[in-house]
C-alpha cells in the first residue's frame, strides 16, 4: 500500500492491499473511527491490487464504524477493486 | 509472596539513613566549632586579664616607691610616680573590670584589691606624706619602722590572690579548648564511621532485598526465553520485582496455553487431514473408481510455511450424483484451515441431506454464529453424471469456467455474496457438462498468483492452458496447471493454490 491518510475524509489509499499492507489499512480506519469521524469515506481509486486481506480489512473498518453508530463506505474504486467487489457480492454493501 | 518491601521504600529508608548521619554529624560539628571559638575567646581574655593584672600591681609599686622616696628624702619629685601610678592604677583597674566582667569571682578579688589599695593609700600613704610635709623626722622614723608596709603586704595578698584567680581561669579556658578540640575529632569520626557503617548497612539490604531477587528474576526470564517453561519464578523480594515476576508468569502461562492450543489445532488437522484424505478414497470407493465417462481430480498447494485456507472436497451423493465443494476462507494458518475443514463439512452435510448448494450456503452463514469478522468464497455444486445436468451456488468465489468440447468458455458466477458479513441468500443456479466440456473450479491464489516480473497469472493464462489440453484425463490437467502455476511463481507463492477440474469424455469420432 503505498499511502493512507486518516487525518481527513475520504481517506485515500494508493498502491497495493495485500496481506502485509491490509494491517495499516485497517489501523487507519480504526483511528479514523475513534476520532468520530462520520462518514468515513474512502478513495479507493488509486489502488491498483486487492485481494482478501484488504476486503477483509474493509469490512471490519465497516463493522467498527457501525457499532460505533458511523457510516463507512467507499466513495471511489479502481477497476480491479470494483471487480473484485462485483465478484464478491459487496459492492452495495461498501459503496452504496 | 513478597516482602513487603518496594524499592522505593529500601531507597526512602536508606536516603533517611544518610540524611540522619549527615545531619547529626553537621550539627554536632556546628556546635563543637562553636564551643572551640567560646573557650579560645576565653584563653585570649584570661591572658589580657592576667596583662592588666600585672599593669595594676605595676601601678601600685610605682606609687609606693614614689610615697617612700618623698618621706625619706623630702624630694617632691617622687611624687610624681606617686600620682602617675595613681591614674594608671584606675585605668587599669577599670579595664581589668571590662575584661572580668563574666567572672563574679574575678570581680570579687579585683573589687578586694582596690580597697586593699585603698586602705593604704587613705591610711598609710596619704598621713605619711602630709606628716613628712610638717614633721620630716617624725615621717623618716615611720617609714623605718614599717608603718605602711603591713598595709601594702595586704595590697600584695589581694593581688597575688587576683594573679592566682586570673591564672585559674586561663587554666580552665585552656583545658575546655582542649576538650573541645577532641570532641570535635571524635564527632568528625563519629560520622564518618557511621557512613562508612550505613553505606555497609544499605548495600548488604539492596543485594538481599535487591539484587539477590533481581539476579534470580534474570535467570528465571532467561530459562523461559530458553524453552525451560516449568523453570520457578521468584516470587520473593520488593514489590516491583514481585509485580514483574507474576506478570511473566501470566505470560508465560498464556504461551504455555498458546503451545497446548497449537498443539491441539496441530493434532487436530492432522486428524482432520486425515479425515480428507479418508474423504478422497471413499470417493473413488462410492465412485467405483470414476463415474463412466468421467474424471475428477484436485490439486492444493498452500502458501509457502503456512497451513492453507483453502479447502475442497468431492463425494458422492447417490449412484448418478457427485457434489463438489470449493472454498477459501480468508488468512492461514492451523485455525483457519480447520474452520475451512468446518465449514467445508458443513456444506457437504447439507448437500448429503438433500439441500440445493444456495440452501447449503445459507445453512452455512446461519451457523457462523455472532463472529462476523471471518468470512470465505465458496463454489458449491451436484453433478448428475448421466445427464450431465448439473446445480450450483457460487458465494463471491472467482467464477469457475466451463469449457465446452468446441472450446467455448462460460463462466459460473456468483450467485450471492461472500459468506460471512452480509446476511443474504445464494441462488442456485443451473449448469450442464456435454460431452467433452471440462470444469475448472479455482481459488484467487491462481488468479493473483505472481511472476518474478510482479505480472499476475490471471484468468487468460488459465483458460488458454485448459483449452490446450485434451479432456479425457482431469488428473493430468491439474497437475499441468499447478506446475505452470509454480513455474510461474517461481515456487514463491504468497496464497494457497487450489484447482479441481471435471472433465466428461469427449464424443466419439
Amino acid at each position: 500500500m503505498g499511502q493512507a491518510s486518516a487525518d481527513s475524509a475520504p481517506i485515500v489509499v494508493r498502491g497495493e492491499i495485500d496481506a502485509a499492507t491490509a494491517p495499516a489499512l485497517s489501523a487507519d480506519l480504526s483511528r479514523a473511527v475513534a476520532s468520530g469521524s462520520n462518514p468515513i469515506e474512502i478513495d479507493l481509486s488509486a489502488v491498483t491490487f486487492i485481494d482478501s486481506s484488504g476486503l477483509r480489512a474493509l469490512i471490519i473498518g465497516r463493522q467498527e464504524a457501525e457499532a460505533a453508530g458511523n457510516s463507512l463506505r467507499i466513495v471511489k474504486a479502481s477497476d480491479v477493486v470494483s471487480r473484485l467487489l462485483d465478484v464478491t457480492g459487496l459492492s452495495e454493501t461498501l459503496m452504496g | 509472596m513478597g516482602s513487603g518491601i518496594s524499592i522505593r521504600s529500601i531507597l526512602t529508608r536508606i536516603t533517611i539513613g544518610y540524611l540522619v548521619i549527615v545531619v547529626a554529624g553537621g550539627a554536632s560539628t556546628l556546635w563543637a566549632f562553636g564551643a572551640n571559638a567560646d573557650a579560645e575567646r576565653a584563653v585570649r581574655n584570661a591572658q589580657a586579664a592576667s596583662l592588666q593584672e600585672a599593669l595594676l600591681r605595676t601601678s601600685y609599686s610605682d606609687q609606693e616607691s614614689g610615697m617612700r622616696g618623698f618621706v625619706i628624702t623630702g624630694d617632691v619629685q617622687f611624687l610624681q610616680p606617686y600620682e602617675s601610678g595613681g591614674v594608671a592604677m584606675i585605668e587599669r583597674a577599670a579595664d581589668l573590670r571590662q575584661l572580668a566582667r563574666t567572672s563574679p569571682e574575678l570581680i570579687s578579688r579585683l573589687d578586694e584589691v582596690v580597697a586593699a589599695g585603698d586602705r593604704w593609700r587613705l591610711e598609710r600613704a596619704e598621713p605619711q606624706i602630709s606628716l613628712r610635709r610638717t614633721d620630716p623626722v617624725a615621717a623618716t622614723a615611720l617609714v623605718v619602722a614599717g608603718g605602711a608596709k603591713a598595709r601594702f603586704d595586704e595590697l600584695r595578698a589581694r593581688l597575688d590572690d587576683l594573679s592566682a584567680a586570673i591564672d585559674g581561669q586561663r587554666a580552665t579556658a585552656v583545658d575546655s579548648s582542649d576538650s573541645v578540640t577532641t570532641r570535635l575529632r571524635l564527632i568528625v569520626a563519629a560520622t564518618i564511621i557511621s557512613a562508612l557503617l550505613a553505606t555497609v548497612v544499605a548495600t548488604w539490604w539492596v543485594r538481599r532485598r535487591v539484587v539477590v531477587p533481581l539476579a534470580q528474576l534474570v535467570q528465571a526470564v532467561g530459562a523461559v526465553r530458553a524453552e525451560e517453561l516449568d523453570h520457578p519464578l521468584p516470587s520473593t523480594g520488593p514489590e516491583e520485582l514481585v509485580a514483574v515476576s507474576t506478570t511473566i508468569a501470566a505470560m508465560r502461562g498464556r504461551l504455555v496455553g498458546m503451545i497446548d492450543e497449537a498443539a491441539r489445532s496441530k493434532r487436530t488437522l492432522e486428524q482432520s487431514a486425515i479425515v480428507v484424505l479418508q474423504l478422497g478414497a471413499e470417493l473413488q470407493s462410492e465412485l467405483g473408481g470414476s463415474p463412466e465417462g468421467w474424471t475428477v481430480a484436485g490439486g492444493l498447494r498452500p502458501a509457502d510455511g503456512v497451513l492453507a485456507g483453502d479447502c475442497y472436497d468431492v463425494f458422492a451423493l447417490d449412484d448418478d450424483l457427485v457434489g463438489l465443494v470449493v472454498l477459501d476462507i480468508v488468512g492461514h494458518g492451523a485455525e483457519v484451515a480447520l474452520s475451512a475443514l468446518k465449514s467445508k463439512e458443513m456444506i457437504v452435510g447439507s448437500l448429503r441431506s438433500g439441500a440445493t448448494p444456495g440452501e447449503a450456503m445459507r445453512i452455512l452463514y446461519d451457523n457462523f454464529g455472532d463472529d462476523r469478522t471471518e468470512f470465505l468464497t465458496a463454489i458449491a455444486l451436484v453433478m448428475d453424471t448421466t445427464s450431465g445436468r448439473g446445480t450450483y451456488a457460487n458465494a463471491g468465489h472467482p467464477p469457475a469456467l466451463l469449457f465446452d468440447h468446441g472450446g467455448g468458455e462460460h463462466e459460473l458466477a456468483p450467485t450471492g455474496p461472500l459468506l460471512g458479513p452480509v446476511d443474504a441468500t445464494w441462488r442456485t443456479e443451473q449448469l450442464t457438462m456435454e460431452l467433452g466440456a471440462k470444469l475448472v473450479v479455482f481459488t484467487d491464489g491462481v488468479l493473483e498468483a505472481r511472476s518474478s516480473d510482479n505480472e499476475f497469472f490471471g484468468v487468460e493464462r488459465l483458460s488458454e492452458l485448459v483449452v490446450s489440453m485434451p479432456c479425457t484425463e482431469a488428473e493430468h490437467v491439474v497437475q499441468q496447471c499447478l506446475d505452470t502455476v509454480d513455474e510461474f511463481t517461481s515456487r514463491n507463492n504468497a496464497d494457497d493454490v487450489s484447482i479441481v477440474v471435471i472433465c466428461r469424455d469427449c464424443p466419439p469420432d
